[in-house]
């Protein structure tokens, strides 16, 4: 049986995940039972076309993966749906069809009695994972004709995986080590290749590149990762040909090797997990090549694509003499950040209470002397001797025990001391834990310009400053996509090519300043090349063409405001489009990256002299600097970069227009709008805006700006940025949180949604505020279905046909999760599978049937066993209907649900 | 009456017993985190009648308050800024639930859970999976965990 394109696609991409996750099994039991999931999908995928044998299968690979961990008829079957994932789309239903013996044979393989003997491939789920037998096998030619029929078009594919992987004895921390070691190597190896570029014949920088080439040789032999000692080896060979003078290298032989490091740099991406040999055959003929050094390198290296993108290198290895590093996953991290900022916050309380303790200290000096001056009046009064000796007694009683607690509360003075300055400390250790020098990130851009003027046809030195100036990691990735972009534009249509550059009278080679910097709190990167620049007219004339402004307006427009239209979505200068560049898409999404991570990006260029391109950015992400307020008498934050100013305003100054307050800013009247009723704050305890003076601030979007009005004075402030919990989805005005020095908790106002809200208000001037707008839902026109199947495909698959009819259908994952749905939801009816963890389907049928509630629900019972004793205790306990796997090929499925709930919507017959 | 009592599945297990509204809830206590006081608070920007009450501030965590009392179509009968707090929901899951009281820590045993009757009273949601107790004053709804977490991640979140 053949289903629907759609189903078959489902089908396939069953297949590849089932494939994945038995490869991985053998990992862990979590990854044993994924794989076993991921069975038992393919398995409601197989049965839904038809495809029964195949799904008995996937149900004894399940079953023995949950039971069995030495059943030998694992391997053949697993190394089967391996196959079967490789297989094109179009072909896999004939494929099964056809393949109706050879999946008989494997159900045999499960009932022998043999097969729970140890496998003696040791393709045990839970001790060894079979990945690389089955990758092994995978490279053999097979048996079926049909599957060779498959591979036909790919004659080569199969033969081209080499077995992959480590070697069977090897351990994890034994491959963690050396993938750390294989990554420091090729980085030191990738870095030093571009540095030799045009120092060919640099013996330093060629030792090094023997010395790190032979280090992954010796690693990749220790961990029996053959093809890599033989790439490790070749590039040996050519670095010691270069460097006894046996052959010098030219820019070509720097690229032949450059793409066998690139090469090797996207199988540490895919940890090893496989690796084609054709494309180690083809490196090492081209590394052979250079050792020769061979005259036709530059068409030998262009003859196929075997590099990863060069420009994906991020991060790079600490040099000699730098710290060691340790990973530890963000959420520890995350933890251990807010653990030291309530440590503080508890240190900061431990001083409030020793003021107190000073109180008491002044209160019993102050009783010594009441006591002093009752005994001396007592001097000279006849009878009073013996109320003086007790009044002495008493005073030197006090006297005593406030001498004790002096000592105390001086030692407890000590250690509330020591114990915020070890807090702060702690504090400040751990934020900087997550600040990396700059040079992470620029220690790519030399190559990443070298390769782009090659590509270019083009002479470009790159020169960095700052690359010690610290930045939140976090905010180094933001940059790296940004920052390659813009230096793909300057090398593809900024720098003039060696031609035009010395037609107009400059040096040859062009030149990219890049340069990183601290300033009040942000960081800031410029950028800056030496090439054309940006032609004024041009950007005029194609905001007229492209009908963004009128001549007239555009004419009156500073240059600065030109510059604005280059952030636009396909707005582009160029005729022609390159494959670097040219398209018009880049900087809008520069600078809306930059924008998502609080920063600013600017543009400043004088055309025929060059461009620059000023970034600004939180130095961190996880710690701002900001404004701090009261909105309703809670505290708001409002990120510092955004505010262009504070005003504090008699509010008897303040201009005022259809009964609306403004305020004068840069010489135009801004509308104030009070931030309690654009943050949409319940309005319980609502306090009045403070009368007498209106505390503001000028919030800037670009070169708009808005006036909020705040219930008090804004102080300045530094935060340690916490990231909402992800359950709240996106919050209107806040964008996370934060505490203050009291552990009080602070929202961080999110500025473009206040800015976005002032805009709305702006627009409908009638228009309620935005706090008293409530969230209506609106009203429920359609008969809503929960489909309850442990099968993600099953689930998925009628969510399709049931929205396709205009239903709209959630799901469920089983009994119980249907269970609590239908209790928190109102559905109209409820497609259920019978098996299922947890609650089957007709322990959720009861379930329902004896509640008063939801006894009246409609249910239809789909089942893939078809079993006539099934179908009768359906009915039994209450089934409106029984359909088979049938129904959803022959609209069955459907028909009973119209049947049932009449049309999609509640007016619907 | 829904089923009532289950087959026992042996043995007693421990509860965390609070009230709200004038009714009495428990949680299994291995889905608590702990019970805390006095903490400081802050509202969310979201629909006034939403059991959402903002975030509070425990030990250094900016956790998801609910207020108790609206999940439960309840009136509170303690003063906000006077009721305690059960941290409850485990690793990543976590809300905290202001309460009117705690009602201390308690011990049942399975076999003595009986079904929950159905709720005859609109407003009050029924998230108890079981009751335990004697009597119409002493009868505390044993919530049902899963369910709850369902219902403050759908309905309120």
């Amino acid at each position: 049986m053949s289903g629907d394109n759609f189903m078959m696609d489902v089908l396939s991409g069953e297949f590849i995940s089932a494939a994945t996750a038995i490869e991985e099994a053998g990992k862990s039991p979590v990854a044993s039972k994924a794989a076993e999931s991921a069975l038992r999908s393919l398995k409601g995928a197989a049965r839904m076309l038809g495809f029964e044998n195949l799904a008995k299968l996937c149900e004894n690979l399940e079953s023995a993966f949950g039971k069995n961990a030495s059943n030998t008829a694992i391997s053949p079957a697993a190394k089967y749906i391996a196959s079967l994932s490789k297989c094109p789309k179009a072909e896999l239903s004939n494929r099964i069809s056809s393949d109706g013996e050879k999946i008989h044979g494997l159900l045999r393989a499960f009932d022998k009695p043999s097969a729970s003997a140890p496998d003696p491939q040791g393709c045990c789920p839970h001790e060894k994972s079979p990945r690389a037998s089955v990758s092994a096998e995978a490279a053999k030619p097979e048996n079926s004709t049909n599957a060779e029929t498959c591979r036909a078009k790919n004659p080569q594919e199969a033969e081209n995986q080499a077995a992959s992987g480590f070697g069977d004895d090897i351990d994890d921390s034994m491959r963690a080590l050396f993938m750390s070691e294989f990554e420091n190597k090729l980085k030191i190896i990738s870095s030093e290749l571009v540095s030799l570029d045009g120092d060919f014949c640099n013996t330093a920088i060629l030792d090094s590149l023997m010395r790190a080439a032979h280090s992954i040789k010796g690693a990749a032999r220790a961990v029996g990762l053959s093809p890599i000692v033989e790439l490790a080896h070749q590039m040996e060979n050519c670095f010691s040909a270069a460097r006894s003078g046996k052959i010098k290298f030219n820019s070509d032989s720097l690229d032949a090797i450059l793409q066998c490091s690139d090469f090797l740099s996207g199988l540490l991406k895919k940890r090893f997990s496989s690796v084609n040999a054709s494309a180690v055959s083809s490196l090492l003929k081209r590394l052979k090549a250079v050792e020769n050094g061979a005259d036709n390198l530059s068409e030998i290296i262009s003859s196929g694509p075997l590099t990863e993108n060069p420009l994906s290198i991020l991060s790079e290895p600490a040099e000699d003499g730098e710290d060691e590093t340790i990973k530890i996953s963000a959420k520890i991290f995350a933890g251990l950040l807010e653990k030291s900022a309530e440590n503080l916050v508890e240190n900061r309380r431990l001083e409030a209470h020793l003021r107190e303790a000073s109180g008491i200290r002044w209160a019993s000096v102050s009783a010594q002397r009441e006591i002093d001056a009752a005994i001396r009046s007592l001097d000279g009064v006849s009878g009073a001797e013996s109320a003086a000796r007790r009044l002495e007694q008493l005073g030197a009683s006090l006297a005593a025990a406030m001498g004790g607690a002096e000592k105390i509360f001086y030692e407890i003075g000590e250690h509330s001391r020591r114990g915020s300055f070890l807090a702060s400390e702690l504090y400040s250790s751990i934020l900087r834990g997550k600040m990396v020098p700059f040079s992470e990130l620029a220690r790519s851009f030399p190559r990443a310009v070298r390769d782009l003027a090659r590509a270019c046809g083009k002479k470009i030195k790159i020169r960095i400053d700052g690359g010690k100036v610290p930045i939140d990691r976090e905010m180094l990735e933001v940059l790296d996509s940004p920052v390659n972009h813009i230096l793909r534009n300057s090398c593809d249509h900024g720098i003039e090519s060696p031609s035009e550059r010395a037609a107009a009278g400059k040096p040859e080679t062009g030149l990219i300043e890049i340069s990183a910097r601290h300033s009040s709190g942000f960081f800031i990167l410029s950028i800056k090349d030496d090439g054309r620049g940006l032609s004024e007219r041009k950007i005029r004339g194609r905001i007229i063409e492209k009908n963004l402004m009128s001549a007239s307006v555009v004419e009156k427009m500073s240059r600065e405001e030109i510059f604005e239209f280059l952030f636009l979505p396909a707005f582009t200068t160029r005729d022609t489009v390159s494959e670097i560049s040219g398209r018009g898409f880049g900087l809008d999404i520069v600078r809306s990256s930059i924008r998502q991570a609080g920063g600013m990006v600017e543009i400043s260029s004088e055309e025929g002299r060059g461009l620059q391109l000023t970034i600004q950015l939180p130095v961190s992400r996880s710690v701002i600097k900001a404004l701090e307020a009261d909105v309703c008498g809670e505290k708001y934050a409002f990120p510092l970069d955004r505010v262009r100013r504070i005003i504090r305003i008699s509010r008897s100054e303040m201009l005022s227009g259809e009964g609306k307050p403004f305020v004068d800013f840069g010489g135009s009247a801004k509308p104030v709008f009070p931030a309690r009723e654009i943050i949409p704050i319940p309005r319980t305890g609502n306090k009045s805006l403070p009368s007498g003076f209106a505390n503001i601030i000028i919030l800037s979007d670009g070169p708009d700006s808005f006036a909020l009005e705040l219930d008090s004075l804004p102080q300045e402030c530094e935060l340690v940025v916490r990231p909402l919990d992800p359950r709240l989805g996106k919050v209107a005005c806040v964008s996370a949180a934060s505490t203050d020095d009291e552990g009080y908790p602070i929202l961080i106002a999110d500025i473009d949604d206040i800015i976005s809200a002032c805009r709305r208000r702006i627009l409908s001037p009638g228009g309620r505020p935005d706090s008293q707008i409530s969230a209506e839902k609106p009203a429920m026109a359609s008969k809503k279905i929960l489909v309850a199947d442990d099968s993600s495909t099953v689930r998925q698959a009628q969510l399709k046909i049931l929205r396709a009819a205009g239903y709209p259908a959630d799901t469920a994952v089983d009994g119980i999760d249907a269970w609590n749905s239908i209790r928190l939801g109102e559905y109209s009816l409820l497609v259920s599978d019978i098996d299922m963890p947890r609650l089957d389907g007709f322990g959720l049928l009861e379930k329902i049937r004896s509640s008063e509630k939801y006894r009246s629900l409609p249910i239809i019972i789909v089942s893939y066993k078809d079993r006539p004793s099934d179908k009768i205790r359906a009915r039994e306990l209450g089934a409106n209907s029984y359909l088979s796997k049938s129904a959803f090929q022959d609209g069955t499925y459907l028909e009973k649900i119209q049947e049932l709930l009449g049309g999609a919507t509640r007016d619907s017959p | 009456m829904k089923d009532a009592g289950e087959s026992s599945k042996g043995g007693e297990f421990p509860v965390l017993k609070f009230s709200t509204g004038g009714k009495k809830f428990a949680f299994r206590l291995s889905t608590v985190d702990g019970v805390f006081e006095g903490r400081s608070k802050h509202s969310l920007p979201r629909g006034e009648n939403s059991a959402l009450a903002g975030l509070v501030n425990i030990n250094g965590e900016l956790v998801i308050l609910v207020d108790s009392a609206k999940l439960f179509g309840a009136d509170a009968k303690v003063p906000e800024e006077n009721r305690p707090l059960i941290l409850w929901g485990g690793d990543g899951k976590r809300f905290a639930l202001s309460v009117d009281s705690i009602d201390g820590i308690g011990s049942v045993n399975a076999v003595d859970l009986k079904g929950c009757p159905e709720a005859s009273d609109s407003e009050t949601e029924n998230f108890a999976e079981k009751i335990f107790g004697g009597g119409e004053s002493e009868t505390v709804s044993l919530l049902d965990h899963e369910l709850l977490n369902m219902a403050i991640e759908k309905r309120h979140l």
